[in-house]
């Protein structure tokens, strides 16, 4: 049997269609909530910079937030607001400013490094058969899925024999990678030593070694950021290079994070990095920090040591001489001194 | 598909307009997922989607109109106190016996836009008075078996290091208030983690005071995350 279909006014029908579309809950707006860590850095490329730029999720060192430097035109009008209220003058497009990091600036990447092939040697290596090898950063194995080589060039021969380059060639149209660091710096106080020659007739002593702390420069009142192509953890002076007067570094500092940059496969390594690359962040912080220098500086000034040498004269090779002479009753409150003198501090999370 | 689609003109067939109405009806069915749960009951369809990224942390400070409350949290296990009204209220919403607050909301801390810094940052801060051991002052046990102590508070400042007054300070947040300080702009979370606290003090020597009878201890408050 046939079944009948119904008639339906048209006019019924629509009117239906209207009220099943006023009820159905069809429309969802989900407000983002996602938490996003401090120091997150978002890459992208700017038009107006024809650059590759960064922005920074505001992190904190003991509640203050870092600054950084970019160029006016990429800094927000906060930021060029509060330049022109404590200068009196409001910078110029290209001019450097110093931007606080709450003030949402976008930063510039002035330059990278090349990880892989045509990238720099970091160091040589010999295997003691007359064979040199050159080491270079390697290439983190996230990028060899996406086709980046490693560098590899290798010394055949030795010193009589003669040496004679090896490139090992790699795939010509693998993707280049490049790399810079975002570090954090915090400015402290340094030890420095100062030698005042004396004469052991009329001073009772031929050296006299005193320790101060301070700065060459004036000290940042807040943290900064810096971009560099490579970041090198600062190494404490040696003692003997305390001697020859070099001071202890005037700053912590602290990576952030690294910027790859990855080009599209085939891209001439004589072009500079354009939007067609794509950014890669890996994170070394992931919350705010706290600084502090490792111990409390003495209260009281340091009573100058007083050597007294056989040696006249009195020039740094010598008095470094009288103090590994262990009988030198100067040289163990010397040492005590200089070992205790650093003031580097220490990054903890909060 | 829109609903312009399902309305027919007159004249035209039922089938074929029934058939629109159940594509699009299809095309609407809410499939359920990981962030998605989808429960069907006789009163209708209940849909909840879950926000698994959200991030519910000790001190977290939130903005409400002209005052901010703050999520419970401990320094060396106590629970900071916020002064509401003239008087110290613990920000988990309990008295000193740690028994709740029958009929009150959490304590929320009023904003002094006038203690705003020129340019308009307000810190919300732990202010903590240290004890001689190096600890927290005040540290008593109450009826609950609790270590309370009311040292432990939470202010506004103007600066992240505080008033040069004796006390730790640390700030929890940076609030940044609008031009005319009628209102609150953005807030940066600065503070995570639960706290332990530490007050380091370094005493002048014998030595010292024979040089300097004056000579003063230097000290300095230590915030570490727990």
């Amino acid at each position: 049997m046939k079944r009948k279909v119904p008639i339906i006014n048209h006019q019924t029908w629509n009117a239906m269609i209207d009220e099943v579309s006023r009820r159905l809950p069809l429309r969802f707006v989900r407000t983002s909530r996602r938490w996003v860590h401090p120091w997150t850095i978002a890459p992208e490329w700017s038009e107006a910079a024809a650059s590759w730029v960064f922005r920074i999720r505001p992190g904190f060192v003991n509640g203050v937030e870092p600054e950084i430097s970019t160029m006016a035109m990429l800094a927000s009008d906060r930021t060029l607001d509060r330049i022109e209220e404590e200068s009196g003058k409001r910078p110029e497009k290209k001019q450097s400013v110093n931007a606080l990091i709450t003030e949402a600036p976008q930063i510039v990447v002035p330059s990278t490094r090349i990880i892989g092939k045509g990238a720099e040697a970091e160091a040589m290596t010999s295997n003691g058969s007359g064979d040199f090898a050159f080491q270079f950063e390697s290439v983190p194995e996230f990028f060899i899925q996406f086709g980046v080589t490693d560098e590899k060039v290798v010394f055949q021969g030795n010193l009589n024999s003669g040496i004679q380059e090896v490139q090992y060639e790699s795939a010509g149209e693998s993707p280049l990678l490049s790399a810079c660091d975002v570090v954090l710096y915090v400015d402290r106080a340094a030890a420095k030593l100062d030698l005042i020659q004396g004469n052991p007739f009329l001073d009772s002593y031929s050296a006299l070694l005193v320790i101060n702390y301070g700065r060459s420069t004036p000290a940042r009142k807040r943290p900064w950021l810096d971009v560099t192509s490579k970041y090198k953890p600062i190494v404490e002076v040696e003692m003997g290079n305390l001697l020859e007067g070099t001071a202890d570094p005037e700053f912590d500092a602290i990576k952030i994070a690294t910027i790859y940059f990855l080009s599209p496969p085939g891209f001439s390594p004589e072009l500079p990095m354009d939007d067609t690359w794509t950014a890669f962040v890996k994170h070394e912080q992931f919350w705010n920090l706290c600084h502090a220098p490792q111990k409390i500086p003495d209260p009281t000034p340091i009573e100058p040591i007083r050597l007294i040498t056989g040696l006249a004269g009195g020039i740094a090779d010598s008095i470094f001489s009288s103090l590994l002479a262990p009988g030198n009753d100067a040289f163990n409150s010397a040492l005590q001194v200089l070992r205790n003198r650093n003031l580097a501090g220490r990054f903890w999370s909060l | 598909m829109t609903t312009r689609e399902l309305k027919v003109r007159k004249g035209e067939k039922v089938r074929d307009a029934w058939e629109r109405l159940v594509r699009w009806v299809d095309s609407l069915k809410i499939v359920p997922d990981d962030g998605i749960d989808v429960r069907v009951t006789p009163h209708g369809t209940i849909v909840r989607v879950r926000d698994n990224q959200m991030f519910r942390h000790p001190f977290r400070v939130m903005v409400s109109g002209s005052s901010v409350r703050v999520s419970p949290g401990t320094v060396n296990d106590l629970i900071p106190v916020i002064t509401e009204s003239g008087q110290k209220r613990r920000i988990d919403n309990r008295d000193k016996d740690g028994n709740r607050e029958i009929g009150k909301d959490y304590p929320a801390l009023k904003l002094d836009p006038k203690k705003a810094s020129k340019d308009g940052r307000i810190y919300i801060s732990l202010k903590v008075k240290q004890s001689v051991s190096g600890g927290i002052s005040g540290v008593q046990e109450n009826k609950a078996g609790e270590q309370v102590s009311e040292n432990v508070e939470i202010v506004q400042t103007d600066s992240a290091k505080g008033p040069l007054d004796g006390f730790g300070y640390y700030p929890f947040a940076f609030l940044r208030a609008s031009s005319d300080g009628g209102s609150i702009e953005e807030v940066f979370q600065i503070v995570h983690h639960n706290i332990r606290y530490e007050f380091q003090e370094r005493r002048p020597s014998t030595e010292d005071l024979k040089k300097d009878p004056n000579a003063k201890a230097a000290g300095r408050h230590l915030f570490i995350p727990t």
